[in-house]
Parts: structure tokens; sequence; C-alpha cells
């Protein structure tokens, strides 16, 4: 195309969005579907992905050791109230935990997977303020300006917790939680009331806070007070290149063949994406059939759906 | 401190000492004899009475509001409707006000919003000084009337409003030609309500605020005047009772020539000062005309400007001049950057204020102000672009992007350019008018990151060679290291409510946003950073 060649890096991508945009359908589509290749079952599928031979397992492991140097100052700048923010490809879970189980050994850590499908929130907060009171107690200074009983802690309210993690219990107490996020922006995480939470969090004096992003469009969770008061991130650039394993674990396989194994967990998604009503209703169903075990599935479905309709329309 | 601060002092110990005028005349005697009880005199401001001359002249610029007010005030003993004092900070409501009665020589009971926080107080304060009540160790420190409810207020206010105008005609029935220096002049007295507008925050503020503008109805007393001085306008006042109205008088903003009067008062080496504020006023007065921030900016600037001199008696020609602004000149932008802070009233306050006065047919001049070009707050240059962008991505339709955006021109180079005829036109005319009002279109995320990275692009391009050099080396980094500063900004400007946001969580479906600003914000945004934003709207 006509233009300057560095003009064209700059308005890559916009130019090719554009572009895009305007030939639109015109576009050559592939007509080839997924059915077409040999499906295999799942099981084999996760089998041979486990016995692949990892590439470049010295240069990966090398740049794994040049992280260690960094640790030093990471704890430096935790100590100072940052907050450590990993993004860059390849799972960081291996990496944070190393450096979590070296360098971190005085103060209490909390991790988080925030990979998981559904994460309570409260539970957490709960948690991280349980083992902030263990840390209090141990450290505690002899003047013991500390109250003996304490309301039992999964009893309080988020803003009790909250305050009591912000509370300068002492000053020359100098111990904090560290709460390590894998993936803060997981899909159990990706709430914005949860995202406020988090904030929060990590904004209280005693908590310190390490985690990892993966998706591109991850800051959009926050804005910039979060980023710059609340979370205080300092970024680092870990590209580790090694494979999602246990993060990939709830997304179901797109190469593996729908098995019955395979049916019930895209079933399990399926039936989280409905209503609660509409998940009610199945579980009717699927404890009539269960009481019946004898009947044909067809006759208890209609059977099922005389139910309603009478339900519905009589009284 | 300073020499201009002197004007504030006056000020200040003109509304301690008025709220509690027990206080003067026990620092006159000395201050551990027990002072004397209270005579209706104390009711009066006090001190040396001063001519009207001298009154107009320690205000400048506020002739009219001082002529308008003493008008309204009237002769002695004349009743007068409640009067409403209102303008912006430190523009001389309360001293004026206060130093006319001590021209006029009336008693008057004055009370703050500010001091007096609660509805108890407040009532409780007027009472002890109109049944002439002293707080001392005696009486343990309270006040003579317990006062809650507005209703038991209004019942002793009564009360001790009559006794004390008895007290005041017995006093100017049996007066000689020649009254005591200090007595108080007339058969009526004001009750001031200062910093009105603080009562909206009370707790009881739904009904204290009719409260106070249907006293006058309720007393309805001739003899008693009601004075508010608030620095809101009566319009937020919000009234659905039918209570008489107070007559506004509008207190602006002082103008340029004003400010240089107030603070030229009582320099001791007025021609140093006055080569000063050629330097300084017409700057700082641009950022505000409050006469305490700029009092407090200038002392500083006065001082450094005031080093290199020698004997600060001196009056300094043109080369003197020069060399002390050259000293100065370093330290005017740190201390612009310092003065400038984020108004508390809000900016639909100041143009209310300003049509009030065209309205009013004694009018002042306002000094030029440009308020109305500028935008209002402070943004970054990136949240600025990102604001147009949606602007434009919500404005037109995503086909026309690439034709506008596109610098190689993609798409023009394949459609042939057509004559549009009349029938045409009329059909985009009414195209246009359907879009604008439709309202704003939304847009997924990637449309708008692809109009900004075009706009940022050409402003970088039009920067000039040399820096395009430098800057396009980091180019390819630097894009992606702003990336997650642009989305923070957008997740900032959607919490403003500059764009606003379809539903589903960003970074699940494909969230649509819709930008939800004005076009003349945008105008002005745009004018900010000088952008040709016309010549990317869609016109039909």
């Amino acid at each position: 195309m006509e233009g300057n060649y560095g003009e064209d890096e700059e308005f890559g991508f916009a130019r090719n969005y554009f572009i895009a945009k305007e030939l639109g359908g015109s576009g050559k589509k592939s007509s080839r579907k997924l059915s077409d290749i040999e499906l295999v079952d799942e099981q084999e599928l996760r089998a041979a992905a486990r016995s692949i031979e990892s590439k470049h397992e010295k240069e990966i492991g090398s740049l794994l050791n040049s992280y260690k140097s960094l640790y030093p100052k990471w704890v430096f700048e935790l100590r100072c109230g940052f907050g450590l923010l990993m993004y860059g490809f390849g799972s960081k879970k291996a990496l944070i935990e190393d450096f979590a189980s070296t360098a971190l050994t005085e103060c209490a850590v909390l991790v988080i997977n925030g990979y998981l499908q559904s994460i309570n929130i409260k539970q957490a907060v709960t948690a991280i303020a349980e083992a902030l009171w263990d840390q209090l107690k141990t450290r505690r200074t002899p003047s013991g300006d500390f109250p003996k009983v304490q309301q039992p802690f999964n009893s309080r309210s988020m803003d009790d917790l909250l305050a009591f993690m912000d509370g300068s219990h002492s000053e020359k107490n100098d111990c904090f939680v560290c709460v390590v996020i894998h993936n803060i922006d997981g899909p159990g995480l990706r709430d914005s009331d949860t995202q406020q939470y988090l904030a929060r969090v990590a904004a209280c004096s005693h908590i310190r806070m390490v985690a990892s992003i993966d998706h591109v469009n991850a800051p959009l969770l926050w804005d910039k007070k979060m980023v710059h008061t609340q979370f205080n991130w300092c970024w680092y650039h870990v590209p580790t290149f090694v494979p999602y394993k246990a993060e990939g674990i709830f997304y179901p396989l797109i190469l593996a063949h729908g098995g019955t194994a395979q049916s019930a967990k895209t079933a399990a998604i399926v039936l989280q994406s409905l209503t609660p009503n509409a998940q009610s209703v199945f579980k009717v169903l699927a404890e009539h059939q269960l009481a019946h075990p004898d009947e044909e599935g067809k006759d208890a479905c209609q059977q099922f759906v005389q139910y309603l309709s009478r339900a519905l329309s009589g009284e | 401190m300073g020499k201009e601060e002197s004007p504030q002092i006056t000020r200040r110990t003109t509304r301690s000492s008025s709220s509690t005028p027990i206080l003067k005349n026990g620092e006159e005697t000395t201050k551990t004899s027990e002072p004397h009880p209270l005579t209706i005199n104390d009711l009066v401001f006090g001190g040396e009475p001063i001519k009207l001359d001298e009154l107009l002249s320690s205000f400048p610029g506020r002739r009219i509001q001082i002529l308008e007010l003493m008008r309204l005030l009237g002769p002695l003993n004349s009743p007068m409707l409640p009067l409403f004092l209102y303008g912006g900070t430190s523009t001389g409501k309360t001293s004026i006000i206060l130093q006319i009665f001590r021209h006029l020589n009336r008693p008057f009971v004055y009370s703050s919003c500010l001091t007096c926080y609660s509805p108890r107080i407040l009532f409780e304060s007027i009472m002890n000084q109109l049944l002439l009540h002293r707080k001392n160790a005696d009486n343990g420190y309270a006040s003579a009337k317990r006062c809650e409810r507005p209703s038991d207020f209004v019942v002793s206010l009564r009360e001790a409003l009559t006794n004390v105008l008895n007290t005041l005609k017995e006093n100017s029935g049996k007066s000689s030609s020649r009254k005591p220096a200090g007595q108080a002049n007339g058969r009526m007295i004001y009750l001031i309500f200062d910093n009105l507008e603080l009562v909206r925050e009370w707790d009881k503020s739904s009904s204290i605020l009719p409260f106070l503008f249907e006293l006058y109805d309720i007393l309805n007393m001739p003899e008693v005047g009601l004075i508010f001085i608030s620095k809101v306008s009566p319009d937020a006042y919000y009234s659905d009772r039918g209570y008489v109205e107070p007559i506004p008088i509008l207190f602006p903003d002082y103008t340029e020539d004003s400010l240089r009067q107030i603070f030229m008062r009582n320099q001791a080496n007025p021609k140093l000062y006055s080569s000063f504020l050629d330097v300084v006023l017409r700057t700082f007065s641009r950022i505000t005309r409050r006469v305490d921030e700029l009092s407090t900016a200038f002392s500083p600037l006065f001082k450094k400007y005031c080093e290199p001199l020698s004997d600060p008696g001196l009056v300094p020609n043109e080369d003197m001049k020069r060399k002390l602004f050259s000293h100065l000149q370093p330290h005017l932008a740190p201390a612009l950057n310092e003065i400038f802070k984020v108004q508390s009233q809000p900016s639909p306050e100041v143009e209310a204020k300003q049509e009030k006065v065209k309205r009013k047919s004694n009018a002042n001049k306002l000094g030029g102000r440009e308020a109305f070009d500028e935008i209002d707050f402070h943004m970054s240059t990136s949240a600025k672009y990102l604001i147009i962008s949606a602007f434009l991505a919500s404005r037109n339709p995503a086909t026309l992007d690439a034709s506008l955006f596109d610098s190689t021109g993609g798409s023009d180079n394949r459609k042939r350019k057509r004559k549009s005829s009349e029938k045409s036109m009329e059909q985009k005319e009414t195209a246009e008018q359907e879009l604008l009002m439709k309202g704003p279109g939304t847009f997924p995320l990637e449309r708008l990151l692809a109009i900004f990275q075009c706009l940022t692009s050409v402003v970088e391009s039009s920067l000039g060679e040399d820096q395009q050099i430098n800057e396009g080396l980091g180019a390819g980094n630097g894009d992606s290291g702003l990336m997650s500063d642009v989305l923070l900004q957008l997740s900032s400007l959607c919490n403003a409510n500059f764009i606003s946001k379809g539903g589903s969580c960003p970074l699940e479906g494909s969230t649509r946003y819709r930008a939800t600003i004005s076009e003349d914000l945008a105008l002005k945004v745009a004018r900010s950073l000088k952008f040709p934003l016309s010549k990317y709207l869609y016109r039909g």
C-alpha cells in the first residue's frame, strides 16, 4: 500500500480494524467445521497432552532463575506499601508461589485462586482477617492493649472486617498479611463489586497484595483511583512460557470428542448460565427421574410437562 | 503579617467583636475585672462612628451595593422587607453590612450559622443577645432560655423583642438634642443571619429553612428587620410555601480594578506595591478573584519580589522594575499552580449569578470573564482525546470511520464520487435530523481504541520531524505501554458519567459504550487541545 512504512506500523491496529469492518461479510470464510476432523475421546486427549515434550526447557529454566534475582526488590516494594502486579505470557502461578515461599517468610501469606469459576469474596476476606488476627496475636506487644474477646469473624459484616484490617493496632507492629491472588481478572472475580472490595482490602494498612493478570483488557476492571491509590500496583512483565495447566482445568477442551463425561461438563456449564427459576425446574425434573429410575426418560418428560401445564393454568 | 492583610484583619475583628459585643467592652476595661452588665446600647456595633464617605472608600468596588443597602434599610424607623445578601467567598457581604450598621448606629443582633451549628444553638444565641444575657461562671455558662423548637423560639422571641423595643422607645423618647455617643438610634432592631447556606446541611433543614424565611410573616412586627447572608443564591433554597421572598442583593466578584484598590490599601510603599501588582494581578485574577486566596498567594510573592532591594522604601524606576520582575518570574508559575483550587461552588451557580446581574438594571460591569469558552475542570490530555474519540464514535456511523480516519484513504479509492442532487441533499438533511434525534449511538471497545489511536497519531505527526524520530523508536513499545493507561482512563471516564457502559462485565462479552457528553462540552474540550473537531463530525 502507499504511504510511509513507519506510519503503517503506527496505524496498524486502527487501519486493520476499519478495513475489516468495511469488508465485513465480503471476506472469504472457511467452510470447514470442527466436526470434520476425527475427534478423540477426552481421556485420550488429556493423556496425549500430558506426554507432549516441552520445548526450550533450558531457556525457560534460566529465565525463571533470572527472576529470582528480582525477589529482594519485590519484598522491598511490598514493605513500602506497593502491590505487585505480574503480567506476561505463560502461567505465573508457579513463579509467584515460589516467591511467596522463599522470600515472604516473616509474614502470613494467603493465596486466592482467582481462576476458579466462582469465588465467595466474603469468605476470602474473612480468611484474611483471621490470618491477620493470628499474626497480631503472636506478635502482641507486652502492653497488651488488645481486646481479648472478639466476635467470631464470620459473623461480622464486610465493613467491620475492613475496619479491623485497616485499624492501626500499634505502629510498632510491622506485621502484615500478604494476599496472593492468581488471576485477579479471573471469571470468579470479574464482578465490579468484587473488585471494589479487593481494592478496599488492598488499601488496608496491614494488607499487601501480589496478583497476576492474563486478560488483555484487564485494566478495564479498575479505574485510576483504584490503581494508583488503593491497589498501588507496581507492574512487572514476567513472561514465563509455562503452560496454563492449573488455570485451564475448568475450560472444556475444544478438540475433544463429545463423550459422556464431556457432556456432563458441558451440561453443567449450560445449566450455570440459566436463570435460577429454570435451574430449579431442571432440578425438580432430575429428582423426579432419580426417584423413578425404571421409567423411560421420554415418558417422564411428558408427564412433567403435563404436570407443569396443569399447575400453571389451573392455579 | 504583611500590610496587605490589614484589610483582612479589620474584617475579622469586626465579625468576632460584633457577635460578642461583651468581649469588646470587656477588653476595653481590664481583663481581670468583671465586665459590666449588658445594656441595650451594647447591641450596636460600638466603637467610633464612621461617616458615609469613609464607608464607601473603605470598600472599593462596592459603592453600588452599599448605596442599595442604605436605600433598602431606609431612614430611621422605616420598616423593611427581609434582605438577602449573596455572593462568593470574601466578597465583603458580612463586613459591609456590619460597617453599615456601625455607620447608622442602629441596634442589631448578629448570629452566624457557622458557629451556631444547630437550631437550638442558633435560637439560644439570638435569645441571649436580645435578653442581654452573658454567659459566665455564675450562671454556669448556661443560656438565658432553653429554646429547642421553632414554636418555643417564636414565643420567646416575640417577648424579648417587645421588651427591647420598649426600652428603645423609652430611650428615644427621653432624647435630648445631643445623644451620648454609643447610644442606639431609632426604635427598630435588626436580626442578621449569616452563613445561611450551611443550614441546608442540618438535619432539620427542611423545617428550619422555611421557618427562617417565614419569620417575617410569623412575627408580623414592623419594628423588626431581617437580613440573611449566604454564599448561595436564593434560587437554591427550595421554596414551595408562600412566604415573602426576601429582596436579593448580589455581591459579584471583584473586578480587577477593585482588586487593585483593595490591595493597595495601607501599603507602606505604594509605588513598589503597585509595580508588583502590575506584574501579578492580571495572571492571578484570571484564576481566582477571591481576596483571601489572592492575599495568601501575594504575600510570599511580594517578599520574594522585594528581596533584591536593599531599601524597602525605594521607589523603583523602569530598570529596577525589570530586574525585580525577572527575579520574580520563575516563582510565578508554581505559585499559580498552588492557587488553583477547584471552586467549592459549582459552575452553574456562577452562570446563574451572571444571569441575575444581567437582569438587574443596575448591573455592575464585570471585568471580562472568559469562563464560558473554557472548560471548568482539569483533565489530562489523554482523557481529553479519549472523550473526543468517544464522542466521535457515538456521533458518526461506523461506516464512515475508514474514510475519516484513514490517512491513505481506504475506501475512497474504491468508490466513485457522485454529484449530489437536490433530492439526496434533502435526504441527507433528514437523515442528519434523525441521527441527532436518536441520540448518541453505541460502539464497541475496539472501535473506540482504533479511533483514539488514529487521533493521537495525527497529533504526534504534527508535532514535528525530530520529535517523531525520537518517539518513533519508542512508538511500538510506547503504544503498548500506554494501553493499560488508556483502559484505566476509560474506566475513570465511565465512573464520571462521561461515557456510559452497557450491562455486562467488560472482560466477558462485547460491552458496548456510549458517549453521554453534549456537543458543547466536546467542542470545548477539542478547543482546549486545538483539535479540529468539526472536520470529523458527520453532518449528513
